[in-house]
C-alpha cells in the first residue's frame, strides 16, 4: 500500500502594512526632503530633523488607510508636520526675540 | 436550536476565501466576485452562520457594502467599540482624508501594542481583508491576512457583533434606543 502524502499546495497570502508605508516613503522621500530643505532654509541638520518628523508623521497617519485620490491631503499634512516642527524649534531658541518685537 | 453566534466560525470561515499566495496572478483566480470590504464581511457573516436544516442564517450584521451602513447600525445596536480589537470582531477603518470608514474588514487577533511619538496608541492585528493588496492597500483585487495597526485614537472602531446575541429575537430592533451607546 503506498503511503499518503499530503502536499500543502496553498500557502494563504500575507500582507502588511509596513509595505505601504515603505512604498510611500518611496515615492514621497525625495520631495519631501526638498520640501524639508526649503522649510530650514537650506541648514542641513534642521532638515534632516524637519524630513525625520514627516516620516515619523507619515508612519502614524499609516499610508494604507489613504488611496490615490488622497495624496493632496497627506502631502498637506506631512507638510504641515514639518512647519510645526520648525515653530516648534523657533519657540525653543532662548535667543529668539519676542513676539512683539518680531512684529515691529 | 441552531448555531450560536461564535467568532471562531467567521474566523475559519473567513480564513478559507483568502487567496493562494503560491497562484499565478495572471490566472484570474485573484478576481473576486466581492465588491467591497463589507460586502466581504457579509459574506463571511452570513454564511458561516447560515443553518443548512433551517435554510437560514443568524448572522446578525445587516447585508451592506457601506462601511458607513455598517458603522450606523452598530451605533444604533449599542455594539460599536473604541476598545482593544478581540478576534472575530469586525474592524471599521477610519480615513482621516474622507472623514468615513474607509474598510472593513475581521480581526483574526492582536499582535502587540503600539504607541506613536505623539501619544496615539493602537493594537497591531492580523485580519482578514477582502479588496486588498499585500501591502494592504484601501482597494485591490486580493483576499489577504494583513498585519495592520488599528487604533481608537485614529478613530478606528470594532463592531463586537457576538453581543447581540444576548437580545431576544424580535427586539434588536425595538429597543435600540433605550440601549448604551458604546461610541
Amino acid at each position: 500500500m503506498r503511503a499518503a502524502t499530503i502536499k500543502p499546495s496553498f500557502q494563504p497570502l500575507r500582507g502588511n502594512t509596513i509595505l505601504e508605508l515603505q512604498l510611500a516613503i518611496e515615492r514621497l522621500g525625495p520631495r519631501l526632503r526638498r520640501a524639508a530643505r526649503t522649510i530650514a532654509n537650506g541648514d542641513a541638520d534642521l532638515t534632516e530633523d524637519f524630513y525625520q518628523a514627516a516620516i515619523t508623521e507619515l508612519w502614524e497617519l499609516d499610508p494604507a488607510r489613504f488611496d490615490d485620490d488622497d495624496a493632496g491631503y497627506l502631502w498637506q499634512a506631512l507638510v504641515n508636520r514639518m512647519l510645526k516642527s520648525r515653530r516648534d524649534k523657533e519657540e525653543g531658541d532662548p535667543t529668539r526675540p519676542p513676539l512683539a518685537l518680531r512684529f515691529r | 436550536m441552531t448555531r450560536p453566534l461564535a467568532p471562531a466560525f467567521l474566523i475559519a470561515f473567513a480564513q478559507a476565501l483568502v487567496d493562494d499566495a503560491t497562484a499565478d496572478p495572471a490566472d484570474g483566480s485573484a478576481v473576486s466576485l466581492i465588491d467591497s470590504s463589507a460586502a466581504f464581511v457579509h459574506h463571511a457573516g452570513y454564511w458561516s452562520h447560515f443553518d443548512h436544516r433551517l435554510a437560514t442564517s443568524i448572522w446578525p450584521l445587516p447585508c451592506t457594502g457601506s462601511c458607513t451602513d455598517l458603522a450606523d447600525f452598530a451605533a444604533e445596536e449599542g455594539i460599536l467599540m473604541a476598545d482593544a480589537p478581540e478576534a472575530g470582531d469586525i474592524y471599521l477603518l477610519w480615513s482621516p482624508a474622507k472623514k468615513l470608514f474607509a474598510r472593513a474588514g475581521i480581526v483574526v487577533g492582536r499582535v502587540r501594542p503600539v504607541s506613536f511619538p505623539s501619544g496615539r496608541t493602537g493594537h497591531e492585528c492580523l485580519t482578514i481583508d477582502a479588496c486588498t493588496t499585500p501591502r494592504g492597500s484601501i482597494r485591490g483585487p486580493h483576499t489577504a491576512v494583513v498585519q495592520r495597526v488599528l487604533s481608537a485614537d485614529a478613530n478606528d472602531r470594532v463592531i463586537r457583533w457576538p453581543m447581540l446575541e444576548s437580545i431576544p429575537y424580535g427586539l434588536a430592533n425595538s429597543s435600540a434606543s433605550t440601549r448604551p451607546k458604546a461610541a
